[in-house]
């Protein structure tokens, strides 16, 4: 299979106000064009939970699976677009690295036990001081 | 101007009569790692995972490697979708979780190819703001703080303090509390009732009565439903919903019934660090659909940063949309963090619904007190 999705996400509110994308091959079937179904994405917005709004939305689609894992990515790099100049500017000495991350959950909590690096009893949490 | 790049590769080999290899290679401008998986063909159980760090994001990403074992066991079914993202992209990194995933669909594509070709081919076959700069107002006026002190004081025109977003398990697949426990908690916390607001899932009234009956407390019906626009809490509404369903439909189901209509979080993630460069304000952010389609916001949810509802305070007050709270509590320690304080006597569902239609209520910082997790101050 071969297929590609693009979006357009407008800001401020990274609505998706365009959405094509085709599956260019699949066995032996002609090109499909997918511009139709993904209208249904148009208006939703860039943001948590829109995986499992993209999946619903595409549910009748016979290609709902690895459409909105292309979706899905494309959303997620517009995401990243954002916070990437962030990440790779964080300091590498330890105690920066230590300070950066912990300003970054105490400005986001729920980033708290979201992965091992962020977890209660990782060495870059002990800026956080969670038992004082 | 190409701002962000990710690519993903997978590669699956048949390298026994019984056992697949799955190869993953992710490639981002932060992140780059790579995954071996074998996996009994008979089966489809993982028999060993392994992970590397090619380029990680901070120093302690490495932790992330040993809780890749917890996949070992699991087999590609159903379930495993959320298992490993529950787990996996928990306790070790959710770009391994997601990587993990591809994976599996390329297995699955590759059985697809495997039991087409079976027959003709034989079996030996090769085949994967920096911190959330957009402030939100200062304003917290229609927020109210109460310990429980005060509640264990309280005389009977303190009115009803209830938690209007819990979330029980296993009727919330995402949630680790059983109602007991969830319960349990509320009663301890010092609260009036709980709703159960479980995602697109709807309580049996008989189960619910029983367990009023079993506590003597006040349990209460509602749902949390994906709409196009995000997620609504949804009073008064005895309707099974499964799926995605566009908020306008929703809306005209609920107004048929008069329930009530509440938009649960609706700035979870979206003022997370970078995206604050937007310049996103509580007016522009008013313009939104979604805000047309619900009758409250909820502006104190325990998932979400300080900022977050903040923002959703300030897009409230600014639309004149009444306020609630509720902890949005997937485990029994986070029951009753915020809830909503209700001025008239509430004892079933349709009081519920009459309270919040009269708008007769404010939402609660309550046990977010301890917490250090006070969202408004």
């Amino acid at each position: 299979m071969e297929a590609w999705v693009q979006i357009l996400v407008k800001s401020p509110n990274l609505e998706i106000t365009q959405a094509e994308g085709q599956v260019r091959r699949f066995r032996q079937d002609d090109r499909l064009d997918l511009s139709w179904d993904l209208q249904n994405v148009i208006g939703t917005r860039v943001g948590p939970g829109i995986k499992k709004i993209i999946r619903g939305l595409l549910d009748d689609n016979p290609f709902a699976g690895p459409v909105s894992i292309l979706l899905d990515e494309c959303c997620n790099g517009v995401i990243m677009s954002f916070t990437k100049d962030i990440l790779v500017a964080a300091p590498k000495d330890r105690e920066g690295e230590k300070e950066f991350f912990a300003s970054m959950v105490r400005a986001n909590p729920r980033l708290l036990n979201s992965c091992a690096a962020l977890s209660e009893d990782s060495p870059l949490m002990d800026a956080l001081e969670l038992n004082k | 101007m190409l701002k962000f790049t990710r690519n993903k590769v997978t590669s699956v080999l048949r390298k026994s009569e019984d056992i697949l290899s799955v190869h993953g290679v992710m490639e981002d401008d932060i992140y780059g790692m790579e995954i071996d998986i074998d996996l009994v063909l008979s089966n489809l159980e993982i028999r060993s995972i392994r992970g590397i760090w090619n380029r990680m994001e901070n120093s302690d990403c490495p932790r992330a490697i040993p809780y890749l074992q917890e996949a070992v066991g699991y087999r590609i079914d159903e379930d495993v979708t959320q298992k490993v993202q529950k787990i996996i992209g928990r306790l070790a990194c959710r770009h391994f979780a997601d990587l993990i995933l591809e994976c599996f669909d390329a297995v699955r594509d590759a059985i697809v190819l495997l039991q087409e070709t079976a027959e003709s081919q034989g079996p030996n076959m090769e085949i994967s703001d920096y911190f959330g700069v957009t402030d939100g107002p200062d304003r917290t006026e229609p927020i109210e703080f109460i310990s429980i002190q005060d509640r264990r004081n309280r005389s009977s025109s303190d009115g009803v303090l209830i938690d209007l977003h819990v979330h029980s398990h296993p009727a919330s697949p995402c949630s680790s509390a059983s109602v007991e426990q969830i319960i349990e908690a509320a009663m301890q916390s010092g609260l009036d009732g709980v709703c159960l607001t479980d995602h697109n899932y709807l309580w049996d009234p008989r189960d619910i009565e029983d367990l009023r009956q079993k506590y003597g407390f006040l349990i209460l019906r509602g749902n949390e439903i994906t709409t196009d626009q995000g997620d609504i809490l949804v009073l008064g509404l005895e309707e099974n919903i499964k799926g995605i369903i566009s908020l306008t439909e929703l809306r005209e189901k609920v107004l048929k019934k008069e329930g009530f209509m509440i938009a649960a979080h609706p700035f979870r993630g979206f003022l997370t660090f970078g995206v604050g460069y937007l310049g996103l304000t509580p007016k522009k952010a008013s313009e939104r659909q979604i805000f047309r389609g619900v009758d409250a916001i909820e502006v104190l949810n325990s998932r979400v940063s300080e900022k977050e509802n903040k923002f959703a305070a300030g897009v409230g007050l600014n639309l004149g949309l009444p306020l609630t709270g509720g902890s949005d509590a997937h485990k029994p320690q986070e029951v009753g963090l915020y809830a909503t304080r209700f001025l008239d006597s509430i004892r079933n569902e349709r009081d519920l619904v009459a309270c919040l239609r009269k708008c007769r209520f404010s939402p609660v910082v309550f046990r977010a007190h301890l917490n250090g997790n006070n969202a408004s101050k």
